[in-house]
């Protein structure tokens, strides 16, 4: 891939995402540049209400209905999103959701939720779809998949219902995955399991990961790039360990100084100015 | 009004305006009734069984006295029929739910045994051995009914206590030292409104069949005090020369049933609806 | 103060009831012991199914033990029912996790923090109202948020009527399960900010059980570490955090700071 090395796999300039509700239309995002290159795993770190999340359902395609999206430039590997969203939503974009117990069917094991996948994505014989499944649940580490592809939902920890949406987000053959809050439900230990096994697998597979999140441990933890998001706008974007240790957007300075092993112990946090009511946009910038 | 629309949809505020219109013309029965002594049982034997005509809109019964009169006035009885029914089984339901609920344990297990010893019993039979048990009259068909009914609210109120008791704001009233009625007052029962709001509406449709499948059964009201159970039996006998005489008040029944139904789901739509904005 | 410790726990067992023919359940909480003192904070921290809820909810009789004794303020704390526990219990102030389900969504802010007090017996009246406009603004809330409902509030608004709750009968001790974890880092450095400034002002002991070890190493003297029912790590702060006992521990401390320290130097 000569060409697609360089170029970014994602370029947004001036996202805007605006929800027509019977009180009026809510901004939820107002201007959000975002630049993603092939291989990386880039953060998009904000609180409540910055529009992380919907910036993400832009890119699936799946903004509330009549949204009106406006952007300068929203395109994933040349083609746009504004039309091509909802057909690239699950051939080279996938999803990992926050509630891996949400996004798995209670009723259905795990065979049939990959095989469902492989079945409409992939054109391959039977044996072949259940070697498949097989080797992605070994890709995501879990131990015995034979028998985890038997194993229900429930049957599973919080952890390995994880692993097995990583690997549904795998076998629809995306290369691109939009990851958002992956770890927000896991228990310190198991997320960080989980990011490591992102990062390997983004590695292995020549991936790129979206990470939403509000959690600068996640950033940290998982991250090659990030970019900060405040009241629907992108404040700072860079690579994490120059965002987190030179912060330039005062913005970024409070939120990391709101993090508690950011001071000594006892000592007073930051308080992040006009976040107390809720977030007031024009005083964002 | 068209708030009204919006909360309710169509359906819902057209059944409302049906049970509005029903429990207006109860209460206005002897002013609008064409012809109030009829409604009330004086016959008119002159005029028995006339087909619909101008005089008699909706035709006369056997003892010649205007259908739609008698329709009427039997409208107060049951409507109040029904709408007692379920105030009667509240009444019970409520309070014994609610306590199950919320207490749990042996006060659980022994309030929901001896609702299931109700339970048990197939509803209408257990109705008519109390009618007959009772004789026949209008309150001794509500306390029939009533006693089949109530069962069915404490198994809903004992559902919601037990939602309601693990809510973390109970426990912080509990861990504040409020005292278990004040709970149950101030915390339980506002909460479990709204839900029983929707299955007492929903419920007040079959309630008046019940009663009017008594007094079809000759185990409800005594003539001449008309019912519309006791009419469509009355009726029963000159079917199918004489068809007005039971489709008219079959047909009321019919229309009156359905309105709390709809109402009912309307009701109970808006809720989710509620919930839906609020998150 | 010395003396008496105002909290102590030895060998505290709880085991959840299984059938009564199924075999015994492995305890929830396993032997675990502590002391709390007067005018201090300890941090329980666990994962999920580390016990530590079941140990907060057996310390606030939620839950029965099996074995072990509680010891509050001397006096032994299981030996308390129905009335005089209830009144007991008003000596201690619970903050939970999700202020939007800890307040009753019917009830107005005024009301919701004139409930403990009503309870204990006081007389509804101007007193009260103005009892409850202090605390409001104690907890840094104007006395325009009294008539207000939890749905109107944000989450660390919401938040802050339920410290101020917590604090209606003055408490000696506040327990405070998760406080912050519902909440944003932004909103959850004003609220640790807020526990920092009561615990100073009323001298009050606090227990903060969570599953953020960097969260409550921040605000606590003393930690306790759990891990599957078992107390796996209990000492000053400063030693847990920067000499942990166990693997695990360490483990809990590293998550995020990679970028942050070993990243520091560009690479």
């Amino acid at each position: 891939m000569p060409l697609s090395d360089t170029t970014p796999l994602l370029e947004i300039r001036g996202l805007s995402v605006t929800i027509p509700t019977p009180e009026g239309d809510v901004h939820a995002v107002r201007a959000v540049d975002l630049e993603i290159g092939r291989g990386d795993i880039h953060g998009l770190i904000g609180e409540s209400g910055s529009g992380k999340t919907m910036t993400g359902m832009a890119m699936l395609g799946l903004v509330p209905k009549g949204s009106r999206i406006g952007a300068g430039r929203f395109h994933f590997d040349g083609q746009d999103l504004r039309q091509q969203a909802g057909r690239l939503r699950g051939r080279r974009i996938g999803m990992i959701s926050q509630d891996p117990a949400a996004a798995l069917n209670p009723v259905l094991s795990i065979r049939r939720q990959i095989d469902d996948v492989l079945r409409t994505h992939r054109d391959l014989p039977r044996a072949a779809r259940r070697a498949e499944a097989l080797a992605l649940l070994a890709a995501t580490g879990l131990p015995d998949p034979e028998k985890v592809l038997r194993s229900y939902p429930h049957q599973l920890s919080g952890g390995m219902q994880q692993r097995v949406v990583i690997a549904q987000a795998l076998a629809t053959g995306a290369d691109f995955l939009i990851a958002d809050e992956p770890t927000t439900a896991l228990d310190v230990s198991v997320a960080m399991q989980v990011l490591a096994l992102l990062r390997r697998l983004v590695a292995e597979r020549n991936l790129t990961v979206l990470m939403i999140t509000h959690d600068m441990d996640v950033i940290a933890e998982a991250c090659d790039r990030v970019t900060v998001l405040y009241a629907g706008r992108s404040v700072e974007t860079g690579p994490v360990e120059e965002v987190l240790n030179r912060p330039a957007h005062r913005y970024t300075r409070a939120l990391l100084g709101a993090l508690p092993d950011a001071v000594p112990r006892g000592a007073r946090l930051a308080v992040v100015e006009g976040s107390f009511d809720d977030p007031d946009p024009e005083g964002a910038a | 009004m068209s708030r009204l629309v919006h909360r309710l949809g169509w359906p819902g505020t057209l059944a409302l305006f049906c049970v509005l219109g029903f429990v207006a013309v109860g209460i206005l029965a002897p002013w609008i009734a064409p012809w109030p002594a009829q409604g009330a049982g004086a016959p008119n034997v002159a005029a028995k069984l006339t087909p619909p005509s101008a005089d008699y809109w909706l035709g006369t019964d056997h003892l010649g006295r205007d259908m739609l009169s008698r329709l009427i006035y039997a409208t107060r009885i049951s409507l109040s029929n029904g709408m007692l029914i379920v105030a009667f089984s509240l009444l019970i339901g409520l309070p014994v739910g609610l306590a199950a609920g919320y207490f749990g344990g042996w006060v659980d297990e022994a309030l929901m045994r001896v609702t299931d010893v109700f339970l048990a019993f197939p509803a209408l039979l257990l109705a008519v051995l109390m009618a007959a048990a009772l004789g026949p009259g209008f309150l001794n068909s509500v306390i029939a009914v009533s006693v089949t009914w109530w069962p069915w609210y404490a198994r809903l109120a004992r559902a919601e206590g037990l939602v309601l008791r693990g809510q973390p704001y109970v426990e912080a009233a509990r861990l504040a030292g409020v005292s278990h009625p004040r709970i149950i007052l101030r915390h339980i029962l506002p909460a479990t409104a709204r839900p029983l709001t929707v299955q007492a509406a929903l419920d007040v449709g079959p309630a008046l069949l019940t009663a009017a499948a008594l007094s079809f059964l000759g185990l409800g009201v005594l003539p001449p005090t008309a019912d519309w159970g006791q009419m469509v039996d009355a009726g029963r006998k000159f079917f199918p020369d004489r068809w007005w005489y039971s489709a008219m008040p079959g047909v009321t029944i019919f229309i009156v049933a359905l309105s709390f139904s709809v109402l009912g789901d309307a009701l109970r739509d808006r809720r989710k609806g509620a919930a839906r904005a609020s998150v | 103060m010395t003396g008496s410790p105002l909290l102590e726990v030895t060998d505290l067992l709880i085991r959840y009831r299984a059938g009564l023919f199924a075999p015994r359940p492995k305890p929830a909480v396993n032997g675990a012991s502590f002391r709390l003192e007067r005018g201090t904070t300890l941090g329980i921290v666990g994962e999920s199914g580390s016990g530590k809820t079941s140990l907060l909810r057996a310390i606030l009789r939620l839950l029965p033990v099996e074995s072990g004794a509680i010891r509050l303020e001397g006096r032994d704390w299981l030996a308390l029912h129905g009335r005089a526990l209830r009144r007991a219990r008003q000596g201690i102030g619970v903050v939970s996790q999700n202020p939007f389900l800890s307040l009753s969504p019917r009830l107005t802010v005024a009301e919701i923090l004139a409930e403990p007090m009503l309870a204990a017996g006081h007389r509804p009246g101007p007193q009260i109202r103005d009892r409850i406009a202090a605390l409001l603004s104690d907890c840094g809330l104007p006395a325009a948020f009294l008539d207000r409902r939890a749905r109107e509030l944000s989450g660390g608004q919401a938040q802050r009527v339920a410290i101020a709750r917590a604090l209606a009968l003055e408490p000696r001790l506040l327990v405070l399960d998760e406080p912050t974890s519902a909440l944003d880092v932004s909103v959850q450095a004003q609220i640790l900010n807020l526990l920092s400034d009561l615990r100073e002002r009323h001298e009050l002991s606090m227990l903060f059980v969570t599953h953020n070890l960097k969260v409550v190493a921040h605000v606590a003297d003393s930690l306790l570490v759990m891990r599957r029912g078992d107390v796996v790590e209990f000492g000053p702060t400063e030693q847990v955090v920067h000499a942990p006992a166990q693997p695990y521990t360490r483990e809990l401390l590293s998550f995020g700071v990679h970028s942050r320290t070993a990243r520091k130097e560009p690479s």
